[in-house]
């Protein structure tokens, strides 16, 4: 081996290259995810004999009333929804990520129940009255599904509704844009049954199937 | 000749052959001269007036990290980078409940061998004043521009999910990066 080193040290840096090359590869398969686990599990729940796969309000309370004015100007009374299953989200039209997801999302659950959808009304309301006209409720409503009913008022009506169903609103100023500002709010989805008591929330990123799951063991059971 | 010295050239040809011919292989789209490839990219469908998200997962094949420091794009009057960060906390009546809120960040940055996904309740590229309908199945141009200045072309898809952007897309999406410093 001696007579020829430089052959020999010519084989071993294409080896040593080779497995480099090899162990490169390998690595680059690895995964930096975003700081959200957007599909956590919900977690279960067995208590009062019902398995929820959402968060069970324990104990079960009366949907608090309201009244609010829709997209198409009519009135919308919590308590006169009795009868039917109301999924209500706090959101706002200019929120990009979070809202239209939830939307997004209650359009999937909405085809998956089938003819059980008829029994279920979506509901978003408003945490953005400064900004969440009618009008606007209603071309944003209209990219998801027709049959949700967005809901807007005034800043007195609309902070008692976040206040009796706990929803913390906050505004946070944009600082690449005076003229704009986000607002951080609940990201829960609240589900009332059919006789209006408020069951169980639904945690932003809870799976499709756990939604439909729920949905359908409250139209079914209390229907 | 020796046996010997013939049998180190046989290995060395047949190393390098080997190795040249995988690299060749393996450099075929746009990964390996810049390193990166962008999959899966998509947003949700928006109307003129209003903002959307930009969600994609890009990888970085190469031996640097990749540092996203801008967006350009004609779909929209200003492109951001933000975060949503989703916290558990209770409510005034003691119930447990979840708070989201949103940041912008300065820069996205991509290990080197690894990836970077931007998705629903985490990253994403935020599309404020949406100037255009970007109504479901149409195509949304973006270019992101690196800390190393170059720049990474992405052509999302308006979609009310990843899957079904998916659906609408072309094999593994499009992207593009060229160098332009």
């Amino acid at each position: 081996m001696g007579k020829r080193p430089l052959l020999w040290m010519f084989t071993g840096f294409i080896l040593v290259v080779f497995v480099a090359w090899g162990i490169g590869f390998t690595l680059s398969s690895r995964q930096v995810d975003g700081p959200a686990g957007a599909s956590q599990r919900a977690q279960s729940s067995q208590s009062a004999g019902n398995d929820y796969r959402g968060w069970p309000v324990d104990p079960v309370v009366r949907a608090p009333d309201f009244t609010l004015v829709d997209q198409h100007g009519e009135e919308f009374q919590m308590s006169d929804q009795v009868g039917k299953a109301v999924v209500l989200f706090f959101g706002y039209t200019t929120c990009p990520d979070v809202c239209p997801t939830t939307l997004a999302q209650f359009r999937d659950v909405k085809s998956e129940l089938g003819e059980a959808a008829e029994d279920v009304q979506f509901v978003f309301v408003s945490v953005d009255p400064e900004r969440d006209t009618q009008e606007r409720l209603g071309r944003y409503m209209a990219l998801f599904d027709e049959s949700f009913i967005g809901l807007t008022g005034d800043q007195a009506n609309l902070k008692k509704v976040w206040e009796e169903y706990g929803i913390f609103v906050e505004r946070a100023e944009d600082p690449d844009n005076p003229q704009s500002y986000w607002v951080n709010h609940t990201s829960l989805s609240y589900v009332v049954d059919p006789q209006g008591m408020l069951q169980l929330v639904h945690p932003f990123g809870a799976l499709e199937e756990d939604v439909v799951h729920d949905l359908l063991e409250i139209v079914n059971e209390r229907g | 000749m020796s046996t010997r010295f013939t049998a180190q050239v046989v290995i060395v040809g047949l190393l390098t052959l080997v190795w040249a011919t995988a690299s060749v292989y393996s450099s075929g789209e746009s990964v390996e001269a810049t390193g990166i490839e962008v999959e899966s990219a998509w947003a949700r469908p928006a109307l003129p007036g209003m903002n959307t998200a930009l969600y994609f997962t890009l990888t970085n094949a190469s031996t640097d990290a990749i540092a996203i420091i801008g967006i350009e794009t004609d779909v929209a009057e200003r492109a951001e980078m933000h975060r949503t960060t989703l916290t558990r906390k209770t409510d005034s009546d003691g119930r447990p409940t979840q708070m989201m809120t949103m940041e912008p960040v300065t820069m996205y940055e991509v290990p080197a061998g690894g990836s970077l996904t931007l998705k629903p309740g985490g990253f994403h590229i935020m599309l404020l004043g949406v100037t255009r309908d970007l109504l479901e199945g149409e195509r949304i141009e973006v270019t992101l521009r690196t800390a190393t200045g170059d720049s990474i072309a992405v052509s999302a898809v308006a979609a009310h999910s990843v899957e079904a952007g998916a659906s609408t897309m072309n094999d593994h999406g499009e992207a593009e990066m060229h160098s332009d410093h």
